[in-house]
Order: structure tokens, then C-alpha cells, then sequence
């Protein structure tokens, strides 16, 4: 079943939705606790990793802070080697690149969110454009119709015979081996006809290099090599933070996200790309072009949101978030999910009814503040998004919780308020009625106060 | 192998620009005017750096084996007797692809005269190959990764068959992949560079760890000179 998106169901509707699955809290719980343990483990063998941490924290602030003189640089780099460069303000005019040099032809992708992001893959299909993913939780989730779960890890709501039914289909005869090393087997042999037959090669971007003109991408089954060196053409969507200024910094930054996102020394493949082959290379493409997009993210820079600009898209927020957790990527209806998508759907998504909803799937416990390999204070950035998300909310619920705020901020008026409530103790479920306790209570079970408060028997002496 | 001929670019020409640089800026420029400058650090430290005095040939093989991949080491400088015929064995090697690396022709000649067929890596060579065989520009220490240049390794052989064996000689361990990634600069960037650790590799089902999805399941390492 395809899961609501964002603008057609609320959060609570898509959660309920999430939550109605039997299966997907335990196969997202067993995949989370192996990366974050994975993540642990690699970290536990080096020295220090928070001097590390603070290291990729500062590098990417001084990236940030130099964002506009580094991309001439990068663009001015990749002119220099023979690449195309594509100056992309939105989604629309990314797209409109990217099927204008595609041409109506063969396009095999390897996974990049930011074409995720803008929608690449129905702009292509509507422009005439064949288009596969290659990398194999990509193509699980294109054979099912749906958008990736998870940054790194798009199908971890399937196993084995979810993706044996989607296989059958593939094969001709039916009845694919459910054994992962067979479903592997025959996604090779589909997507190695792809792959030969391609006119075009899409991929994203882990790190651009602005002193050398380079994009640089992690990839463990080989698809992302594929891809960069089979079709004559070979199209990088990168986002524009996505930015280094030298090898230093991608050294660095590289071995931060490889082990934060699944606990590898280095991924199997790091490929960089420095230019279109050369005219006795044995494969590679003609053509590089590189689209760099804003879409919405320059509207971060420099305002409170600024250091989510941060991000490395390692997913390990995700691994541990007691909400992601629970209810999976996809409730979350946007692009990225877990605690990194709930800071940036509300503004990268800002033209889509209730996008600003998403920052209120967080229990702010800080789990993702202490992962997150470039120091980026999620739980400080969700709280700016809830404030602007609060500016629209219903007057009622404003003022119930204008009301609780000015209570309880005076010891006065707060012992007044526990007194009140273990006086009408059972008229509290009225409490589940009215805003906003109307939203919060389908579903709970109303908590009673206690007949007597903890300090009226303490003041009796029997605790 | 010329490049498509109604396609054309050729490396070192100058690229085009597409869109409004300008327009594309101004809104950073904009903002960026009041955010205050942020040095890196420097130096910026290595993630994971091999202490020196380290023999970073053990470390090599250790973390190559870790990977997956086959290490064999040999003094000489050239592949052990009988290792070819075990591995044309064990691999079922008809058909093979070979770059032209000087490290690459001698093995190249056993596989050729133990029967198999060996070509040039062609795209179409190379996905009907059961092995490919390549040297390796850089081998590094810390993480067991091969560093392969499209300009002297190729892209094809290393990526195609099911079996990559790579031979390279001892002279060319780094310690880390920053080193190798460091000494590109600003100007020694070929139009592609990879880093090879371990096998093909996915855990996109059910996240089990699960070995050739779209490049090589086997990788064979010689290093000579050791």
C-alpha cells in the first residue's frame, strides 16, 4: 500500500496509518538497532572521537560561512575540467535540466535524496524518460511504488518476502528464491541490462570539492560506479551546502558519515569524479554535467535553522529515534523523516499544507544531539520550528497553553493547580474535551491525579 | 576506445554554464553578508591515522581480509607458482580482462597460457569476463582499500567480472584514504577515482550482510615486493 504523503493526511492520520502495520515497528526496530550499534562499535575504536566531532563541526560551520566564494570556486573548477555547470534555484528549474539533457532517454539512477527531494524521477517519466534505480533498496521501493524510508536504508520496511513478491513480478516465471543472495543475484542480472543499455547516469552528491572541482560519492553495492561510468552522459544533482573547500575537509567528513551512518572505516566504493573521461580512458562519461539546487535552502542560511545546513545526511538521528522508532519514515510524508527531516520538511516543504506538523514528531529527548557527527543541536532547531509552527495555531489552543505556561511558573499557582486537580480528580477526563487535550487523548488512557499530592503527604509525614 | 563521436567533449576542454550564477548567488551573498567567518581547523584532524612506525603492510592485510577481500603477499615480483591455476580452479576462469599496467602483462601471460582467454577491458570484454585484472595506484593501510585511477588503472575490469584480482607491489602502500585523497590537490583530479574496500556489498534486505550485487563478490590481492 502506498503510505499518505505530506498535504494528504495530517500527521496524526499518517501515524495511525503507521502504526495500524503489524510488521513495521519490529523490521524498523531490528534495523535501527543495527546501525546504531554498528555506529557505536566503529566509534569505540577510535581515540577521540569527540575532538573529531567538534573537528567536523567547525569544518562545516567555516564551509557555511564561506558558501557563495566556495561555490564559484567549485563551479569554476568544474568549467576548468570540461564539466557543464547548472544553476538551479527550486525543484522546477532542476528538473527542467536534468530532462533537458536527458533528452527523453534511457536513465539509470543510483540513490541520491535530493532528486528525491525535487521529484527528478516523475519529471523524467513525464518527459519520456525510462528510469530505474540501481541501488538495490531504491529499486525495492520503485518496484512497490513508493517513496525510501529511511536516508540510508530506503527499504528497511520490506524483508525478504515482501521484496520476493515484488521480484516475482520482475522474473519471468515467478517463484524467485527468497534467500537475499538470489534476490540480490536477480536484481544484478535485471538492472545489468539497464546499466548497458543507458543513455544517462543520475547521481547525488555525499561531498563536492570546491579546490579541486571534484564530486566525491559513497556508495557499498558498486551501482554508484555503474552508473558514473557506463552511460556517455553522467548528471550530479548535488545540494548546494553539500559543499567542501579542500581534500582535508572530505577526508574528515568522510569517515565521520561512513561511521555514523552504518559503522564502516569507509564505504565499499568512494568514487570521485573529476571531469568527462579522457579520450583513451576505457569507459566514463562524455558529457559531466553538475546541477547545483538551492530549493529553499538559502532561506536557512544565516537565520536560526542555519547549522541544520549542516547535515551530512548519515541517518544516524534516525537510528535513534524513539519516534522514527515507532512510527517509520513514512508517516513523516515528506523527503527526509526523523528528527534531521522534521527540521527541514517544515521549510524545504513550507508550500505544503501542514508541513510545519512534522516538528512536533519528537519527544525533544536529545538521543539525535548526541549522534550526530557534525554537532548539529536538533532538538534547539526543532523548537524553532515548532515556534513558527505556533504562530497558526487556534487561538484555544494558544491560550490553554498560555494559561498552563503562566500556572505553572509560579509555585503559588501551581500547588493551587495540583490542589484543584486532585479535588475534581474525576472530572479531569473533561480535560480529554477541549483543546488541546482533545488532540492528545484519543487513544491514551486519561491519566487520574492522585486522591492526594505527593507534597500533601509528604507535609503528613507518611513518605 | 574513442569517445562517442556525436557526444564529443574531451577532457581538458572548458565546459558551459547553465542558469544564473548571479541570481543563483544573490540570495547568499545576501545572507551570508551577516554570518560571522569561521576558520576550519588547522591542520584538520585524520579520523583514524596509522601511528608512525606502524609496518603498514600487516595493517594492509589485516584490514583488506576484514573486508572480504583475498591478500597474498610474496617477496618476489611476481605472483606465486601454481596460485594462478588454483584460483582459474576455484573461480571457473574462461575468459578474462586485463589492463596494461606493467604489473598487470606477466600475470596476464600466466592466465593466457594456462588457457584463458585474455582481452582488453571493452565494455563488452568486460561483462562476459570472469575476471579482471587491474594493478592499483595507491593501497592503503588503515582501511584495506585499493586506490584505482581511470586514467592508469581503467574503470571496467575492476568493476564488470564477478572476480577482480589486483597486483601491486608494496612500494605503493599509503596509510590512510586521506592520503590518497590529500595528494590530488587541486590539479592531479582524474575524471575518475575510486576507492575499493572489500567486496560489492549490500544490507538492503533485512539488513544481512550479503556480497556481490553489482560489482565484483571476489576480490583477489597480490601485493609483490613484500
Amino acid at each position: 500500500m502506498i503510505p499518505p504523503r505530506l498535504g494528504e493526511a495530517s500527521l496524526r492520520d499518517r501515524t495511525r496509518v503507521a502504526l495500524a502495520d503489524p510488521v513495521l515497528r519490529p523490521r524498523t526496530a531490528r534495523a535501527v538497532d543495527r546501525f546504531a550499534s554498528h555506529r557505536v562499535e566503529s566509534l569505540a575504536r577510535l581515540d577521540d572521537p569527540g575532538a573529531l566531532r567538534d573537528a567536523a563541526r567547525r569544518v562545516r560551520a567555516s564551509v557555511l560561512s564561506d558558501l557563495p566564494a566556495l561555490l564559484e570556486r567549485f563551479a569554476d573548477r568544474l568549467l576548468a575540467h570540461g564539466a557543464h555547470v547548472h544553476w538551479a534555484h527550486d525543484a522546477t528549474e532542476a528538473n527542467a535540466a536534468v530532462t533537458g539533457i536527458a533528452r527523453g532517454g534511457r536513465v539509470v539512477k543510483s540513490k541520491s535524496m535530493v532528486s528525491e527531494e525535487i521529484g527528478l524521477g516523475p519529471a523524467l517519466e513525464h518527459a519520456g524518460c525510462d528510469v530505474v534505480e540501481t541501488d538495490l533498496g531504491e529499486w525495492i521501493v520503485q518496484l512497490a511504488g513508493e517513496p525510501p524510508s529511511h536516508i540510508i536504508a530506503p527499504a528497511l520496511h520490506h524483508d525478504r518476502d515482501t521484496i520476493g513478491e515484488l521480484f516475482d513480478r520482475e522474473a519471468d516465471g515467478g517463484g524467485v528464491d527468497r534467500e537475499p543472495t538470489a534476490l540480490a543475484a536477480l536484481a544484478r542480472e535485471r538492472l545489468r541490462e539497464r546499466f548497458l543499455a543507458a543513455d544517462v547516469g543520475i547521481t547525488g552528491a555525499n561531498f563536492g570539492v570546491a579546490e579541486a572541482g571534484a564530486v566525491v560519492l559513497v556508495t557499498n553495492e558498486g551501482n554508484g560506479r555503474l552508473v558514473t561510468s557506463l552511460p556517455p552522459v553522467h548528471v550530479v544533482v548535488m545540494g548546494m551546502e553539500r559543499l567542501t573547500a579542500d581534500w582535508q575537509q572530505v577526508d574528515l567528513l568522510l569517515g565521520m558519515l561512513t561511521r555514523a551512518a552504518t559503522g564502516q572505516s569507509l564505504t565499499s566504493y568512494v568514487s570521485v569524479t573529476g571531469g568527462p573521461r579522457a579520450i583513451d580512458d576505457d569507459a566514463g562519461p562524455a558529457e559531466l554535467h553538475v546541477v547545483i539546487v538551492d530549493n529553499g535552502r538559502s532561506a536557512m542560511l544565516g537565520t536560526e535553522l542555519h547549522d541544520m545546513l549542516a547535515c551530512i545526511r548519515c541517518g544516524a538521528c534516525l537510528n535513534v529515534c524513539p519516534v522514527f522508532r515507532q512510527i517509520g519514515g513514512h508517516a513523516y510524508g515528506s523527503t527526509y523523516p526523523g528528527p534531521m527531516g522534521s527540521v527541514l520538511t517544515p521549510t524545504l516543504d513550507a508550500a505544503v499544507p501542514g508541513a510545519g506538523e512534522v516538528a512536533d514528531a519528537s519527544t525533544l529527548c536529545g538521543a539525535c544531539n548526541e549522534v550526530c557527527p557534525v554537532g548539529i543541536p536538533l532538538t534547539d532547531l526543532l523548537l524553532v520550528q515548532r515556534r513558527a509552527a505556533a504562530v497558526d495555531a487556534p487561538w484555544t489552543s494558544r491560550a490553554a497553553w498560555r494559561a498552563w505556561s503562566a500556572a505553572w511558573s509560579s509555585p503559588v499557582r501551581y500547588r493551587a493547580s495540583i490542589t484543584a486537580a486532585t479535588t475534581a480528580r474525576d472530572a479531569s477526563g473533561l480535560a480529554a474535551l477541549v483543546p488541546p487535550g482533545d488532540r492528545w487523548a484519543p487513544g491514551r488512557a486519561v491519566p487520574r491525579p492522585a486522591a492526594r499530592s505527593f507534597r500533601a503527604r509528604w507535609k503528613a509525614g507518611e513518605i | 576506445m574513442a569517445p562517442d563521436g556525436d557526444r564529443g567533449a574531451v577532457h581538458g576542454e572548458r565546459g558551459t554554464e547553465h542558469g544564473d550564477r548571479l541570481r543563483f548567488l544573490a540570495p547568499l551573498r545576501r545572507r551570508a553578508a551577516g554570518i560571522a567567518p569561521v576558520a576550519a581547523p588547522d591542520p584538520i584532524p585524520e579520523v583514524d591515522p596509522v601511528p608512525p612506525g606502524e609496518p603498514l603492510l600487516a595493517r594492509f592485510v589485516a584490514a583488506a581480509r576484514a573486508a572480504g577481500a583475498t591478500v597474498t603477499t610474496t617477496a618476489g615480483d611476481a605472483v606465486p607458482d601454481g596460485i594462478v591455476e588454483r584460483w582459474i580452479r576455484e573461480h571457473d576462469v574462461r575468459r578474462a580482462v586485463a589492463t596494461a599496467a606493467p604489473e598487470v602483462r606477466p600475470v596476464a601471460e600466466a592466465f593466457a597460457a594456462a588457457g584463458v582467454a585474455v582481452a582488453p577491458p571493452s565494455i563488452e570484454a568486460a561483462a562476459a569476463a570472469d575476471l579482471g585484472i587491474t594493478s592499483a595506484s595507491a593501497l592503503v593501510a588503515s582501511t584495506g582499500s585499493l586506490a584505482l585511477r581511470s586514467d592508469v588503472d581503467g574503470r571496467l575490469a575492476s568493476l564488470l567480472p564477478p572476480v577482480h584480482l589486483c597486483v601491486a607491489p608494496a612500494t605503493r602502500l599509503v596509510p590512510t584514504p586521506g592520503a590518497v585523497l590529500r595528494a590530488l590537490g587541486a590539479d592531479d583530479v582524474p575524471p575518475g577515482l575510486v576507492l575499493i574496500t572489500g567486496t560489492s556489498r549490500t544490507g538492503d534486505i533485512e539488513q544481512i550482510l550479503t556480497r556481490r550485487v553489482h560489482g565484483p563478490g571476489t576480490v583477489l590481492i597480490v601485493v609483490t615486493g613484500a
